[in-house]
C-alpha cells in the first residue's frame, strides 16, 4: 500500500510484542518519499510552472527575517481563521 | 487559536465508500466506527491503564525502549497517559530543527517528545481526532514549556496541512483505526517533503479478515 503511493525504501522493521489482540501484531514500519518525485521534476510545462511556483513557495518558508516555523504557524492560523477548507 | 489554547479546530467533510475486499464500508459503517471509537478512547483519555493488552504509562514506555533521558522530563500525570503498541523514535530519531507531525497523536506523549528532539528551532505538530483525547493532549502540552507544539483536532484521511511542510510524519497505534487507510497514506505522502521520513507503529492483522460488512465493522480497531 506504501508503495501505491508512492514511497521508496518501505520496510517493515521489527515486531513489537505489544499486540492489541490474538489476531494483530505490533510492528514498526518505516517508508521515505523520494527526494525526486513526479510532480516535481517538472516534465512538462506544467510540471515546469508547479516547480516554479514550489520554489516561491519554499523560499516564502525560509528561515529569513521570521522562523520557518514561524511562518508555517502564522499561515495555519490564517487559513483557520478564514474558514479554509483543505 | 486563542492564549494558550494549542488547539485548531477543523470541520470535517463528507466521507465515502471504503471497499474491503468484496465488503462496501458506507459511511454509515464509518459512523459506527468513529461512534466505537470514540467510546473506547473517551475512556482512555481519562486513564489508559487496563484497557489494552499491553503495558501502558510509564512501563510502557520502558519496555519499548524510549530514551529514558527524554522519558524523566515527562511528568508522571504525562507518562501514565502513554498507551503506544510501539515507539516510531526507535527507526530514527527526530534531529534538531526538524518539522514533525504526530498523527493520532492521543494524549500528545509522542508528540512532546518530538518537541523535545526537534527544540525550539523546530515545530510539532499533533492531530487527533477523538476530542477528549485531543483535550488530554493540550492539559499535558500545558504542564510543559513546549510552545512550539501545537494541536490539531483534524482526521488522518483528510490532513488541514500544506503540502511539503514536514521532515518526518510519525504515528503509533492509529493507521489501524482509519478506515480510508489509502487515502490516509496519500494525504501523509502529500505533507512530506521529498526526502521525508514516515515512521509508524501499529498493529496489522495476522489473522484473515471476516468477509460480511458488519463482522468488519464490529471488530474495528480489535
Amino acid at each position: 500500500m506504501l508503495h501505491e503511493v508512492g514511497f521508496d525504501h518501505t520496510q517493515m522493521v521489527r515486531e513489537t510484542g505489544f499486540n492489541s489482540s490474538p489476531v494483530t501484531r505490533g510492528v514498526l514500519i518505516r517508508a521515505v518519499k523520494p527526494a525526486t518525485t513526479a510532480s516535481n521534476e517538472g516534465d512538462n510545462d506544467m510540471g515546469g510552472l508547479l516547480n516554479k511556483y514550489q520554489e516561491f513557495f519554499d523560499g516564502a518558508y525560509k528561515d529569513g527575517a521570521l522562523s520557518a516555523r514561524t511562518k508555517i504557524l502564522i499561515s495555519l492560523g490564517a487559513s483557520l481563521g478564514a474558514g479554509c477548507e483543505p | 487559536m486563542t492564549k494558550g489554547d494549542h488547539i485548531g479546530r477543523v470541520a470535517q467533510t463528507r466521507a465515502s465508500n471504503v471497499l474491503y475486499g468484496s465488503a462496501v464500508i458506507t459511511t454509515k459503517d464509518k459512523g459506527k466506527i468513529a461512534t466505537s471509537i470514540n467510546g473506547k478512547y473517551r475512556k482512555v483519555a481519562q486513564n489508559p491503564e487496563g484497557l489494552f493488552k499491553y503495558p501502558t504509562g510509564k512501563a510502557g514506555l520502558d519496555a519499548l525502549q524510549y530514551d529514558p533521558e527524554l522519558v524523566r522530563l515527562l511528568p508522571d500525570s504525562i507518562a501514565e497517559s502513554y498507551c503506544g503498541p510501539g515507539n516510531p523514535f526507535s527507526m530514527g530519531a527526530i534531529n534538531k530543527g526538524e518539522s514533525v507531525l504526530d498523527i493520532g497523536c492521543g494524549a500528545g506523549v509522542d508528540t512532546i517528545l518530538a518537541g523535545m528532539m526537534a527544540g525550539t528551532d523546530g515545530y510539532v505538530t499533533g492531530l487527533e481526532i477523538v476530542p477528549e483525547m485531543l483535550q488530554r493532549a493540550q492539559n499535558n502540552l500545558r504542564e510543559l514549556d513546549v510552545s512550539h507544539v501545537s494541536l490539531l483536532e483534524a482526521s488522518a484521511e483528510q490532513l488541514p496541512l500544506p503540502d511539503k511542510s514536514f521532515d518526518v510524519v510519525i504515528s503509533n497505534g492509529v493507521f489501524n483505526l482509519v478506515v480510508d487507510k489509502v487515502k490516509a497514506l496519500k494525504e501523509v505522502f502529500r505533507v512530506l517533503k521529498p526526502g521525508g521520513r514516515f515512521q509508524i507503529a501499529d498493529q496489522i492483522r495476522t489473522g484473515e479478515m471476516p468477509k460480511e460488512t458488519s463482522s468488519i465493522v464490529k471488530s474495528w480497531g480489535r
